[in-house]
């Protein structure tokens, strides 16, 4: 009787609990120029995982940011539970974009803002402002930038392998901070991998939820070169970021691979 | 003692033939380089300022 009473209230409060979708990304999660701006609240309502948490009825709190990297991405989940999860009051259920393996974070001399370009972020992870960002297409802006740049372009060019290794490691890391909070959560690719023949990635991949993880090890399933090549082109986008119609195909597919395997709850 | 010789000359001419090599190997690494950096431009070809 004592035990029933116990569970009754705990179910209860379940239900008390706010639903929430936790959305962790860089750009095309942002749902970055579906409007044409690089951020916009209409472009992350009508981001992929914006329209996932309106068909869960969950709250979106989207937390992607332009241009991030995956070490990036991993930091904001973990920086937003330590800092924003209150488990008495909600019930998260996460989603994690990983984007392209090649991108850097590394340490800056300085405080930075890129807040200014996730201007929509419904949350910003300030431990970014202590990093620069080395993307392949930018050569860098100001001194450090463009000191470090230019060797750190070889390094992603010549590291493929080690990068890759190492956003795999990110993906274990989150999966298991996830698991141990037992919090539920999916996972997908907005930009592919692609070294999946090698041994050191090989003995990796099983550890990684399969049914947690859309299209894992799928390179052609990646949501922006997928899309691309199936002829997507939004006129709006100065950057090529994907408009409505693909985030609105892309959310399909990852609800169908929900409703399989369970990952986020309604 | 006429191997020692032997061998010391044929040192000799490998370090003279990298040495002419190196332009063409430093070109050729160049080349590589820069088609696989345009590659991953074309993968990830997102710009942030």
């Amino acid at each position: 009787m004592q035990s029933q009473t116990i569970d009754i209230q705990q179910h209860n409060g379940e239900e008390m609990k706010e639903k929430i979708l936790l959305i962790a990304g860089c750009s095309h999660s942002a749902g970055s120029e579906i409007d044409g701006k690089e951020d916009s609240a209409a472009n992350r309502k009508n981001s992929f995982g914006g329209l996932i948490a309106k068909n869960l009825k969950r709250r979106p709190i989207n937390i992607s940011h332009v241009g991030a990297t995956n070490s990036g991405i991993a930091r904001q989940v973990i920086n937003w539970f330590e800092k924003e999860y209150d488990p008495e009051t909600m019930n998260v259920n996460v989603l994690v974009s990983w984007t392209e393996a090649t991108r850097l974070e590394v340490p800056s001399e300085r405080q930075r803002d890129y807040k200014t370009a996730s201007s929509h972020t419904d949350w910003y992870d300030e431990s970014a402002d202590h990093y620069f960002k080395v993307i392949i297409g930018w050569d860098g802006g100001d001194e450090e930038e463009l000191r470090n740049t230019p060797l750190l372009h070889k390094f992603m060019v010549e590291q493929q392998p080690y990068l890759e290794t190492y956003t795999y490691n990110l993906i274990l890391q989150i999966q298991y901070f996830l698991q141990s909070k037992k919090i539920d959560y999916m996972m997908c690719n907005t930009m592919p991998f692609f070294l999946d023949n090698l041994n050191a990635i090989k003995n990796i991949i099983p550890l990684v939820d399969e049914n947690k993880y859309y299209q894992l090890n799928n390179k052609d399933e990646a949501f922006f070169h997928k899309y691309r090549e199936l002829g997507y082109e939004n006129p709006k986008a100065k950057y090529w970021h994907h408009g409505k119609e693909p985030h609105s195909l892309y959310a399909d597919e990852l609800l169908s691979f929900n409703k399989v395997n369970k990952c986020l709850k309604k | 003692m006429f191997k020692k010789i032997v061998n010391k000359i044929k040192s000799v001419f490998k370090k003279i033939s990298d040495f002419l090599k190196t332009p063409y190997i430093k070109y050729k690494r160049e080349k590589e380089y820069k088609k696989r950096l345009a590659e991953l431009k074309k993968r990830d070809p997102f710009i942030y300022k």
